[in-house]
């Protein structure tokens, strides 16, 4: 397949776009603003002068939450109130991050990591340097400030016990914790959530609300029940909880200004959601590339995100196995690494957060970026096993690294952050709309990735779908939340895609 | 005669269900000048599939009519304007419009008056609205059954109208479904759209961006209001006008037309399932019968359209067959060869087996908990019993419901006792209900819970009596106390409740539904959607190659059959035994059946088929062979009903529903469901050739995969899998098709507490060849027999257990649901002797619900329930218990009307 110059290729703008009232340190200013208001509130709730037991800070992806977290941690473990607190996530991957970035600030002697043996035999050699890890309790320093573990790990039976024998109580005599923070708090389902409630009588969660759901709906025997549900995000149980001190941080660093429309898309209940980068800030250089790729390139790097309608490919195996699309992917990929093309960022001030230096970085492949470059996502299994082995051969022929371009599963990308997403839409090939295609936590996750460019590719046919398909319902009732129904949930996030179709068919 | 054109308002919710077929939107009512019924007709194929059973129509009107009562139009109003955060209202007023555009208006210029000048809230009902877009045409009106007229709080000069409509949605197992709550938001959405456009809306009164559906809040019709953002539900109906709209300007049509010609040029998508509703259904099911392309034929058996394209050949022979699921294959298979095609799982079920009862319902169309009639047999340890057969001349009093739990519990309060004694002193076996299909245990179940809820909240107000506090319902209003349940009455309640709280467990089978059970071990030919019905399975059961079936001759004859497996009767049937039942005039109180010798002969005949189709179910069942592993699924429910019977003895949470398992025990019950789940794929995936075929194709499954043997000796494999590699250990499942479990020689022991040991099977560990990285040496403890060029399905023995022998493979048991359960050492005093120990295993319901009872008196008494509470608190029990002399719905007491030609289940349902 040969993508020429001639080739329809005229994208057609986003029906819905936004630009935000705020960019650069001006909305990066919003965030500390209500992080400022949290620190607050939480030295309140510690001497005792607000009633609140906790707190929500509700995060958009990107929106530097980890940075606000780490803040709220170090003000409380310094405030006369507090003898220690525990840190709680979900997954190993979430704490070991959080436990370096603490150590950095706190001392490597104040903050420990609690791990299981299994955890411990993974743990990545700069984890075991920065911080002190121990595998049982009774091995925590007596004197020590912060503890973190996963939720299953300090939810095991008789953890609570070992916590408060070992270390004594806390400041408030009653928990071995002061405060419990809980990172990515949405992702933790309340059944586990639950075994972990009494370490501490304050709690604070910081997190993404638009995360997958920690089990699919379509699973959950509970679905649609108005009471407890163990497997829902146990902070939804606090929506207009008058003791709950809740907000939403309003400003998103990682998405590039065109983005902004789909970012508001995805939090349609935020009272406002900016970004800090602003038009112009970040860009796709394409190095020596032209034709019918550089196009397509180029659309993607206008930050608007982009849908391309591709005609005239094979055939595909089955309806959710198509290898002919995901072959265009290599060959986008291809010319994009044959050109040498790289990612152009605007600098900001390290000291005023979002303050445009003037200065530009570019991520180049093989460089030492943190980031990837591009990361391919599919939702399901065989798609990924498709990508990886694309990447592979990419890796080999273009000499490149997982900093360069990688595969990932939806699911498991979730909380990473990469230059260019590729992903194909959950509707490609579809003949209805159905559970899984409509699942938007999903579709959330794979299209707020990108700082620099977001690529949607599917088969024609998608609006013809989107209009005769019949309506089915959105969320259960009895599930928290408005209804929206997927047809137009999906219009929604649709109108703020830049539209292109492609033919790429042989016979021409 | 009106000159009204047909269909405006009226179709409009169909509209959505069908938009993907030309046909449907090329015959619009706007187009075609008559109603799609009288469309059906001229076209030569009445309607009979989306017609309404009378008693079903009955219901409807009881309901609506029930809205208008006027302590429920209070409540609905009430609380309506409470969800959407409006002041609570001084006052409730009703005002009728009699469905007419112009007393509508008035009604709604008066109600806004009212709000704006005494803050006082209307309940307008029966309005008409000009159908949106149509105002000057003569569409027909938009029918809201009523809308809520409220003053606004921002500003003294304005007023909200909340459009509502009415809808006796029935409550499965305590839950709408939510695909009927999208059907009846969208009707509620075409008359707020309807209303927002309409030029006569009296000046200061704005349409809420909320709308409300009252739907019934118990089995007997009381109606209660969901409040909702139309917000995409409007969007939805507006798409859908604008289309009809488009397709009637661009359609040459002129009513009066060549109609035949019209239908016949409009090229229709058709699903077997979908089309059900539409009243084209039988025309376009004739024209692809009559077809003979082989693509017709597999949309008339309902292949997905994108699945078609790979299975043309299994019909043509010709084309290539691409990847097609087995359970496809064998569909299409069994449609040509008109013979069932067998999955290759054997059984591993007790239907038909000692310890079983067999239960037939027929249900009243007219009450979601009424019964016409139930036959109950027990399978004792010498075959199976006589049929009991049991009508009823009063389906939905409560008395029925005790009776239809009396019939059940001694049946099975005997089949418990010759358990028992068969066991001689070891933990007896377990007991079953078996039914024709999951409507007959949904009934059941609903019925069990409606009288769970009822004893419960009698044992709440014998406190209540005790200390001397009036007995109250939840809403405050003064209840009727009931008499308690029988034993037997409570052994039937009790099971089903286990039932309900075993729902999200796979391997649980308190009550077998013997249409799934069947469809396990064959695949039918035809429309699947068919098979739905046990009748249409167990006739393709017994097919034979000598006297096969043809799916379409057969189809007809059980979609004309007068007589259903399952508890839903047929319209035919259904019209007429209600109207033997209720008479020209209604049937009123306690009066019998106003012909009751024939109503008793309709409702026996009709039991007598079920009855019938379900003993023929379990001789079909009877020729299919014992799984290895049937053992193993006993063993499980075996365990659990042990947990059941102490509950059930000493009254321990014996009473509670899967939606009443409070928090502590729904934590608990996540790792249980987790530990059912994977035993009972691992069960599946040794004994089931189409669920271990279609586990391999799917990628989310990593730990099961195919193999090809390339070589015997030295064994060598090519395994189809990343994860499946060199240093993996694995187990063989399936050899071309047929479950290794299976073979002479394997053997499972389920005595272990707690995994059960199956040995016989080969396993062993994998190493590299060095050649192609899936070509791998298999070196198994035990050598299978294989052949070159076998397809086998493998398993990572990791995803089994992290056991190092190569001898036996062990499959870990689910953990049977223990909270809140007496432990074996438990006895009846034993919570009053030391309640502080046993508080959490065996506190009876007796004085949990007491202490319950004092806490919600301290409650009222702090004025923190209805009726003082604002906004007003929702009962999370939800028992079915109304306050004494409250209005219940009874649609069998209203004189039987014929439903009207425009509308179809798609308006009802």
């Amino acid at each position: 397949m040969t993508v020429g110059p001639d080739e329809t290729n005229h994208f057609r703008e986003p029906v819905v776009t936004a630009t935000g009232d705020k960019h650069h340190d001006a909305a990066a200013a919003l965030n500390d603003c209500v992080a400022d208001e949290a620190s607050a509130e939480l030295a309140d709730m510690l001497s005792g002068a607000s009633p609140m037991e906790r707190i929500l800070l509700k995060a958009s992806a990107g929106a530097g939450k980890s940075y606000a977290l780490k803040r709220l941690v170090v003000e409380a473990v310094q405030h006369v109130q507090v003898r220690r607190v525990a840190i709680t996530a979900f997954t190993n991957r979430q704490v070991r991050p959080l436990a370096v970035a603490l150590a950095e600030s706190l001392g490597r002697d104040a903050v420990a990591l609690l791990a299981s043996r299994a955890a411990f035999n993974e743990l990545p050699s700069e984890v075991l340097a920065a911080a002190t890890v121990v595998t049982s309790t009774s091995q925590l320093p007596t004197d020590v400030k912060v503890v973190i573990a996963t939720a299953a790990r300090f939810g095991a039976i008789g953890e609570l016990g070992r916590l408060r024998s070992h270390l004594g109580d806390a400041s408030n005599g009653t928990a071995p914790f002061d405060v419990l923070f809980v990172d990515e708090a949405w992702q933790i389902a309340h059944h586990l959530f639950d075994r972990v409630t009494k370490l501490a009588p304050l709690w604070v969660g910081v997190g993404d609300v638009g995360q997958l759901p920690p089990l699919e709906v379509g699973e959950n025997p509970w679905r649609g029940d108005p009471g407890y549900n163990p497997y829902r995000a146990w902070p939804t149980d606090y929506d207009g909880d008058p003791r709950t001190w809740s907000r939403e941080l309003p400003t998103v660093w990682r998405p590039c200004a065109g983005h902004l429309a789909l970012w508001r898309a995805f939090y349609p209940e935020w009272n406002s959601l900016d970004c800090v980068a602003a038009p112009g800030d970040r860009a796709v250089d394409l190095g020596s590339m032209d034709g019918g790729a550089a196009e397509i390139w180029r659309q993607v790097g206008t930050g608007a995100p982009t849908l391309l309608e591709i005609d005239g490919l094979a055939e595909p195996e089955a309806a959710d196995i198509d290898l002919p699309l995901m072959e265009f992917v290599e060959d986008l990929l291809d010319e994009f690494f044959a050109a040498e093309a790289s990612l152009v960022s605007a600098a900001y001030d390290n000291d005023v957060p979002g303050r445009p230096t003037g200065k530009w970085e570019k991520a180049s492949p093989r460089g030492d970026q943190q980031d990837p470059l591009i990361t391919i996502l599919a939702t399901r299994n065989q798609s990924v096993d498709d990508a990886k082995e694309i990447v592979e051969r990419l890796q080999k022929k273009h000499d490149l690294t997982d900093r360069d371009v990688v595969a990932s599963t939806v699911d498991s990308w979730q909380g990473n952050t990469n230059g260019i997403t590729i992903a194909v839409h959950p509707l490609n090939g579809a003949t209805q709309l159905d559970a899984f295609n409509s699942s938007f936590g999903r579709l959330a996750v794979a299209c707020t990735r990108a700082t620099h460019g977001l690529l949607m590719l599917t088969r024609p046919g998608l609006d013809d779908l989107l209009a005769e398909a019949p309506a089915r319902p959105g969320t259960p009732f009895g599930e928290p939340g408005t209804r929206q129904l997927p047809r137009q949930t999906h219009a929604r996030i649709l109108a703020t895609f830049a539209r292109g179709t492609i033919d790429v068919s042989d016979d021409d | 005669m009106t000159a009204t054109v047909a269909g405006g308002g009226s179709s409009a919710i169909a509209a959505s269900s069908h938009a993907a077929c030309a046909r449907f939107r090329g015959t619009d009512p706007l187009i075609t000048g008559m109603t799609r019924r009288n469309l059906a007709k001229t076209v030569g194929f009445p309607d009979t599939s989306g017609s309404i059973p009378q008693a079903r129509w009955m219901r409807a009107m009881t309901f609506e009519r029930l809205v208008r009562n006027e302590n429920f139009a209070g409540l609905v109003a009430t609380r309506t304007v409470g969800a959407l955060g409006l002041d609570r209202p001084k006052e409730v007023v009703t005002a009728d419009a009699h469905v007419s555009a112009d007393m509508t208006a008035q009604a709604l210029a008066v109600a806004h008056a009212r709000a704006v000048d005494d803050g006082v809230v209307t309940l307008v009902f029966q309005l008409a609205v000009p159908f949106v877009g149509f105002e000057d045409t003569r569409a027909t009106d938009v029918k809201p059954d009523f809308a809520v007229v409220a003053p606004s709080v921002d500003d003294p000069n304005r007023s909200w109208l909340v459009l509502g409509d009415a809808k006796d949605y029935e409550r499965v197992r305590s839950r709408i479904d939510d695909t009927r709550m999208l059907k009846g938001f969208l009707q509620v959405a075409v008359g707020a759209e309807s209303a927002r456009a309409w030029s006569r809306l009296p000046e200061g009164m704005s349409v809420h961006t909320f709308g409300v559906l009252a739907v019934p809040r118990n089995a007997f019709l009381q109606p209660e209001p969901v409040v909702e953002n139309l917000h995409d539900y409007a969007e939805e109906v507006k798409l859908r006008i604008e289309e009809r709209r488009r397709e009637a300007e661009q359609s040459g049509y002129k009513p009066g037309g060549d109609t035949k010609g019209l239908v016949e040029h409009l090229e229709a998508t058709f699903d077997p399932v979908g089309c059900t509703t539409c009243t084209l259904f039988s025309y376009c099911r004739d024209e692809l019968r009559r077809s003979d392309d082989p693509n017709d034929l597999l949309i008339e058996i309902g292949v997905a359209r994108d699945m078609r394209r790979h299975a043309i050949g299994l019909v043509d022979g010709v084309t290539e067959v691409g990847s097609v699921p087995a359970s496809t294959a064998a569909n299409i298979a069994a449609t040509l060869q008109g013979i069932p095609q067998f999955t290759g799982q054997r059984r591993v079920d007790e239907a038909g087996t000692p310890g079983t009862v067999n239960v037939v319902l027929a249900k009243s169309d007219a009450a979601a908990l009424g019964v016409h009639g139930i036959g109950v047999q027990r399978i004792a340890s010498d075959g199976r019993g006589d049929w009991e057969f049991t009508t009823f001349e009063d389906p939905q009093s409560p008395e029925t419901r005790r009776l239809v739990m009396r019939r059940i519990g001694s049946a099975l309060n005997r089949a418990m006792r010759e358990q028992r004694k068969a066991a001689d002193e070891a933990p007896p076996d377990a007991v079953h209900l078996v039914v024709p299909d999951q409507a007959t245990a949904d009934v059941l179940v609903s019925i069990a819970d409606n009288l769970a809820g009822v004893e419960l909240s009698r044992l709440r107000w014998e406190r209540d009596t005790e200390q001397g506090r009036p007995a109250l319902t939840y809403d405050g209003e003064p209840a009727t106390v009931p008499r308690p349940i029988s034993e037997a009455e409570r052994t039937a309640i009790a099971l089903m409740l286990e039932d309900d709280r075993a729902r999200a467990f796979r391997l649980r089978s308190p009550i077998i539904d013997v249409r799934e059970l069947l469809s396990r071990h064959i695949v039918v030919g035809g429309p699947t959607v068919n098979a739905g019905r046990l009748d249409y399975v167990v006739g393709w059961a017994e097919a034979t190659a000598s006297d096969p079936v043809d799916h379409r001759v057969f189809g007809d004859e059980i979609e004309l059959s007068e007589h259903t497996p399952g508890a839903r009767l047929t319209n035919v049937a259904s019209d007429a035994i209600h109207q033997a039942l209720v008479g020209k005039r209604g049937k009123h109180g306690g009066m019998g059946a106003a012909e009751p010798e024939l109503y008793m002969a309709l409702v026996t005949d009709e039991l007598q088929y079920k009855a019938q189709i379900l003993e023929r179910a379990l001789d079909a069942l009877e020729a299919i062979g014992s799984s290895t592993l049937r053992e193993s699924h006993r063993v499980i429910e075996s365990d659990a009903q042990q947990v059941w019977r102490r509950r059930l003895q000493l009254h321990a949470s014996d009473l509670v529903r899967f939606g009443r398992t409070y928090r502590p025990w729904r934590n608990s019950l996540v790792p249980m469901i987790e530990s059912d789940g994977t035993c009972a794929a691992q069960l599946r995936a040794l004994s089931n050739p189409q669920a271990a075929h279609d586990m391999a194709s799917d990628a989310g499954y990593r730990s099961v995969a195919f193999a090809t043997v390339l070589s015997v000796e030295p064994l060598e494999l090519d395994i189809e899998s990343r994860r499946i590699v060199g240093g993996s250990r694995i187990v063989m499942l399936m050899r071309n098709g047929e479950a290794c479990v299976e073979s002479p020689g394997v053997w499972v022991d389920s005595t272990p507490a707690t995994a059960f040991k199956i040995g016989g099977l080969a396993i062993g560990p994998l190493t590299a060849t060095g050649r192609e990285v899936t070509c791998l040496r298999w070196d198994p403890q035990m050598a299978p027999v294989v052949e070159v060029g076998d397809r086998l399905v493998i398993a990572d023995f990791e995803w089994f257990s992290d056991l190092t022998g190569n001898r036996v493979l062990s499959v870990s048991k689910p953990k049977p649901d223990a909270t809140s359960a007496p432990k074996p050492d438990c006895e009846v005093d034993s919570y009053e002797e030391d309640p502080q120990t046993h508080r959490w295993c065996c506190r009876p319901h007796e004085r949990s619900e007491a202490e319950f009872s004092d806490l919600i008196a301290e409650r009222r008494a702090r004025g923190e329930l209805n009726p003082e509470k604002w906004p007003p608190v929702r009962d999370s029990d939800a028992f079915e218990v109304s306050a004494a002399g409250t209005a219940a719905g009874d649609a069998f007491a209203l004189a039987p009307e014929q439903p009207p030609g425009d509308q179809t289940m798609d308006d009802l349902e």
